[in-house]
């Protein structure tokens, strides 16, 4: 069982937003969840960084330690899942969470905003694996089926990699020796409280 | 112009031409392939004037950049200040909580076990006066069923999944805090209408007077034995007024800022908001308990002022000796202060 | 001297008019968080793909837009 990541090397971003559409297209999104989002610091100027971000399925994650009704798990994996069915809409996952990766389908006061939807690193959710119930509500399962994140397959530059956490950091050290630069591991230290040393 | 200086013209701009594209043309077809490629790694970073997460952090505190999104709360790249919000919420909250409220339970207990409910104070006379008219009642009452559904409820996000949850269960436990969720929302309005009926109708006789300091130092009596004069509410009570109201304040603020999120402040401010109804509510839990106390078993002849409005015309002179209330059809005489007027 | 009212005497259902107070008190309560939790949760909450629509997507047709044609944003078990 390995403890899987997600890294987004910010030095090969190029913002195509092919991540974020084979989330939307995979698990059916509806539009205005945005599952994961390509974010660009310093638009336009010198050093402009484009970083994909979504969950990050954290270690000791602060969604899990605050939601009131205890709806979050994770897995042998260390993916961080949650049950719609015990969700309360609350929003104290959005508060907690460093990334915002919590969505909500509804604008509205509290209480109305719906169930909280997230990435689920393509793990589904508490429902059977792989089933019309499962998919409806938490999107498609292909860690089930043994495949990695479809964001990090599509994506056209692999700054976006996913996997066992030890084998992608050792694959962003290569590059960052190879080329000769690095900016880092976005989110590592507060999600992972690590760094790369590279 | 004369002819050998046309000439001369002519042929230095030629000149001119020829060695400006001679180099020019030279570059043209050059295929030197770009410096680096197959060599060692110079280290030097083409993006060198980039930011490092770290860097940003350190700065700002919050990362945001931009996005094609609607929602503006996609830009924000990384807030830690969510972290902070789990401290506070998972590890401080509770404690805080639990210290506050089981503490003021415990020493009211042992207050009442030592020294058992504050007698009457003097022989009942049978005769009653009115000390809170209808609309006093109705809405002290309607305030306080209110706060009991809030403080349960409001109880339930903090300590519901320690204490609850491992009785009833996953689904049920979900259920009950779905139900409570829309009971503090909903319930909040009749509080907070109730807090301002109580601010405009007990202010005057809740601003400071002469009988306050006399009255804290000797803890209402309660060391000498001898009732201090009071007006119609002494310190005690009007300290309980303040913290309802300011406390109430507080809570109504920070109660309507999470009930519309994001309509006037940021993430931070969402957390700053629930920090703020937070301690209120655990501060006023805990002083409400004691009223509760006082009101119901603490004080003989306390609950009947609430409940029926009036009390025993010696029962007022023994407590509040310096208050004179309204006109009375059955009291046409003032009740009269005990002590001299300063 | 407490007051009576005769008429008090003839209404049996409260124990005096001190429990009026009390239980009217509960009730309104009761009455104006229902009121409330009416109005606020009636209130058109759109779903966010019809608040936050972009000028280059269309969105004449929501069905097209969702998790299988019965999408509501609800947990749905069946």
């Amino acid at each position: 069982m390995a403890r899987v990541k997600f890294l987004c090397d910010a030095d090969r971003c190029i913002e195509c937003n092919a991540c974020v559409t084979a989330c939307k297209n995979e698990h059916d999104v509806p539009w205005g969840i945005n599952r994961r989002r390509v974010i660009t610091l310093r638009d336009g100027r010198p050093g402009e960084r484009s970083v994909s971000m979504a969950c990050m399925h954290c270690t000791e994650a602060p969604c899990a330690a605050v939601c009131p009704v205890d709806c979050f798990y994770t897995t042998a994996d260390a993916i961080v899942l949650h049950s719609k069915e015990l969700c309360i809409g609350c929003g104290y996952c959005f508060y907690a969470c460093p990334f915002g990766a919590p969505q909500y389908p509804r604008l509205g006061n509290f209480g109305s905003r719906g169930k909280m939807d997230k990435c689920t690193y393509c793990a589904g959710g508490p429902l059977p694996a792989s089933t019309e119930a499962e998919y409806r509500n938490y999107g498609r399962n292909r860690i089930a089926e043994g495949k990695l994140p479809l964001c990090a397959e599509m994506c056209s530059t692999k700054s976006l990699l996913a996997g066992d956490g030890e084998v992608i950091a050792q694959i962003y050290k290569e590059r960052v020796l190879q080329r000769g630069y690095g900016s880092g591991a976005w989110g590592w230290q507060t999600a992972y409280r690590e760094t790369i040393v590279t | 112009m004369s002819a050998p200086i046309r000439m001369a013209t002519v042929l230095l701009i030629c000149l001119t031409t020829i060695f400006a594209v001679g180099p020019v043309g030279a570059q043209h077809g050059r295929d030197t392939p770009p410096a680096g490629v197959g060599a060692q790694p110079s280290g030097a970073d083409p993006t060198a004037e980039s930011v490092t997460e770290s860097e940003l952090l350190n700065e700002i505190g919050k990362l945001q950049g931009r996005v094609t999104i609607p929602d503006g709360k996609a830009a924000i790249l990384v807030q830690p200040q969510g972290r902070t919000y789990q401290s506070f919420h998972e590890r401080w909250l509770p404690w805080i909580g639990a210290v506050v409220i089981l503490g003021m339970a415990i020493a009211l207990a042992v207050f009442y076990l030592i020294n058992g409910r504050i007698p009457f104070g003097a022989r009942p006379s049978g005769r009653t006066i009115v000390r809170f008219n209808r609309l006093e009642r109705f809405n002290h009452w309607m305030t306080a069923a209110s706060f009991i559904v809030l403080a349960i409820t409001g109880l339930n996000y903090v300590f519901g999944k320690r204490l609850l949850f491992p009785l009833i269960g996953p689904d049920a436990f979900a259920t009950w805090s779905q139900w409570a969720k829309f009971a503090h929302n909903a319930f909040a309005f009749p509080f907070m209408l109730g807090i301002v009926i109580m601010a405009i109708v007990w202010l005057r006789d809740n601003l400071p007077d002469r009988y306050d300091w006399p009255w804290l130092r000797s803890f209402g009596g309660f060391v000498s034995g001898e009732h201090p004069p009071a007006g119609r509410f002494n310190a005690g009570q009007k300290l309980i007024f303040w913290s309802v109201v300011l406390g109430g304040l507080a809570l109504s603020a920070s109660g309507l800022v999470m009930l519309f999120p994001f309509a006037l402040v940021d993430i931070n401010g969402m957390q700053v908001a629930q920090y703020v109804h937070a301690f209120s509510a655990v501060a006023l839990i805990a002083i409400i308990l004691a009223h509760i106390y006082i009101g119901t078993i603490g004080m003989v002849g306390a609950f009947e002022a609430m409940e029926s409005g009036r009390v025993d015309i010696e029962w007022a002179r023994t407590h509040h000796s310096a208050w004179i209330p309204p006109d009375d059809p059955d009291l046409p005489e003032r009740t009269g202060a005990r002590v001299p007027a300063e | 001297m407490t007051r009576i009212c005769p008429s008090e005497l003839a209404r049996g259902s409260l124990r005096s008019e001190a429990m009026r107070m009390i239980l009217s008190g509960i009730a309104i309560a009761c009455l104006i968080s229902v009121g409330v939790g009416a109005v606020l949760y009636s209130m058109s909450r759109p779903p966010v793909y019809e608040a936050m629509p972009m000028p280059g997507v269309r969105l004449d047709d929501p069905g097209h837009n969702l998790v299988g044609p019965r999408w509501t944003g609800r947990f749905d078990r069946s």
